[in-house]
């Protein structure tokens, strides 16, 4: 037998339609079990309505925060620059959305960051590391690949098992278009490269350190993903150290 | 930043880079969002590490968030999420089996009266009664009479069908009157339950 429990939750809710009122009546007559069902389900719902809230935890607020990095020491942690990654991510969608203008259609925006790139790098960037090793891996790394590979960042970090690192001294040209992806507030140390491809665009991963401030140990590991195109921002994990 | 602000507009100040509109949001959601995990998992310390992984996780994908949806509602997705990560864990955890003996002379959880309403341990009978409840109708039903979303919310928040959310709300409830011991000496169908599902 086909139960009408859609119907009999409205008839429960009290809003069964005039129309339907017949038939769920005509069923529970014949269906013990409805009628059982129904007489539960009409207690049950006073009473679960009937529950007070539980009170959360009174440092729910300040677990969540701490546990996301940030307050604290007063010194700018992801948490902190969090929002800024999501605008960098809007900015950049933004950018793709519009039409190029004027021009024929040929300076598009990512070649204009292109162009700006160059020119950075031309300038020598404020935050340039030219002692940072890159790695070319052929893979190409999802979300849950990227969290992956900051975890085992933060492991060897945590177990001192960081060995030197083998690869070539990454193009400084590399390292700042990585960088253009970090916003100002992080201040993080890079500690390697990563050539590689995010979500099957070409992209450079940059691993940073991340310290509280004031000469404290680095706490965090996190791994920026910039395109390799345009250097604009595609991702960001982290792993507490 | 300004505690009257919609949701809306804190996410948009956070995606703007204000990390404090995410306090806010924290803030004002934490005891909601708390109280579902609680009503779900039924562990207070389970439910803090829930409600503490939904702010995580909302934290690391509310640059996705594009206003498709209400933000609670959104919300209330990554925290039914959360729960449902939590209880997977807890299945994967060796159990650790708590018999209850058939002749436990406990008093049966009785429904409340005029007369003899003690609203503390009723609270805590009807708690205890939710976590028999299969999950599947358990986080419907919480949901629905807990949270008081209505049905076309919930059906957003789990992404099923309204029909879906009315029949596992009825299926819910019944089981909770059942394991409410309403009708007396009657056996639990509350286990078998979710295999009938229509």
């Amino acid at each position: 037998m086909n139960h009408p429990y859609e119907r009999l939750a409205d008839l429960v809710d009290g809003t069964l339609g005039e129309e339907d009122l017949a038939g769920v009546h005509a069923h529970l007559d014949t269906c013990a079990s409805c009628r059982e069902d129904a007489a539960h389900a009409a207690a049950a719902r006073e009473a679960a309505r009937s529950l007070p809230q539980a009170a959360a935890p009174a440092d729910l607020h300040r677990r969540v925060i701490v546990a996301a990095g940030g307050r604290g020491h007063g010194s700018p942690t992801w948490y902190r620059w969090a929002g800024v990654a999501a605008a960098a991510a809007v900015v950049v969608a933004i950018a793709i959305a519009l039409p190029n203008v004027g021009d024929g259609g040929k300076t598009g925006a990512a070649e204009d960051a292109a162009a700006s790139v160059e020119a950075q790098a031309a300038e020598g960037g404020a935050r340039a590391n030219d002692d940072v090793t890159i790695t070319v891996e052929d893979k190409n790394y999802d979300e849950q690949g990227l969290q992956q590979l900051v975890s085992a960042s933060s492991s060897d970090v945590a177990s001192s098992e960081q060995a030197p690192l083998a690869g070539a001294l990454a193009d400084p040209a590399a390292v700042r278009c990585v960088e253009r992806a970090v916003p100002d507030e992080a201040t993080g140390r890079l500690i390697r490269l990563i050539q590689a491809r995010f979500e099957g665009r070409a992209a450079y991963i940059g691993i940073y350190l991340e310290s509280p401030g004031a000469g404290q140990q680095p706490d965090l590991v996190t791994a920026w993903v910039a395109s390799r195109n345009d250097c604009s921002f595609l991702s960001l994990a982290f792993a507490k150290i | 930043m300004d505690a009257s602000d919609s949701d809306e507009r804190l996410v948009r100040r956070f995606q703007e880079g204000s990390a404090d509109a995410f306090e806010v949001l924290v803030q004002r959601h934490g005891t909601r969002v708390y109280n579902l995990c609680f009503r779900i998992l039924g562990d207070p310390e389970e439910a803090a590490d829930a409600s503490q992984d939904t702010f995580l996780a909302a934290l690391r994908k509310l640059n996705t968030f594009r206003g498709d949806s209400a933000f609670t509602t959104w919300l209330h997705r990554v925290a039914v999420n959360a729960c449902y990560d939590s209880l997977r864990r807890k299945r994967r955890r060796p159990l650790i089996q708590i018999v209850r003996d058939e002749d436990d002379e406990r008093p049966e959880p009785s429904l409340p009266s005029p007369d003899h309403a003690d609203q503390v341990v009723f609270s805590v009978d009807v708690g205890r009664a939710l976590m028999e409840v299969p999950e599947e109708f358990r986080v419907v039903l919480v949901l629905a009479d807990v949270q008081d979303l209505p049905y076309d919310e919930i059906a957003r928040v789990l992404e099923i069908p309204v029909g879906t959310v009315k029949s596992r709300v009825f299926r819910g409830r019944a089981a909770l009157g059942r394991a409410l011991g309403v009708a007396r000496g009657e056996p639990s169908r509350a286990s078998q339950a979710s295999e009938e599902e229509a």
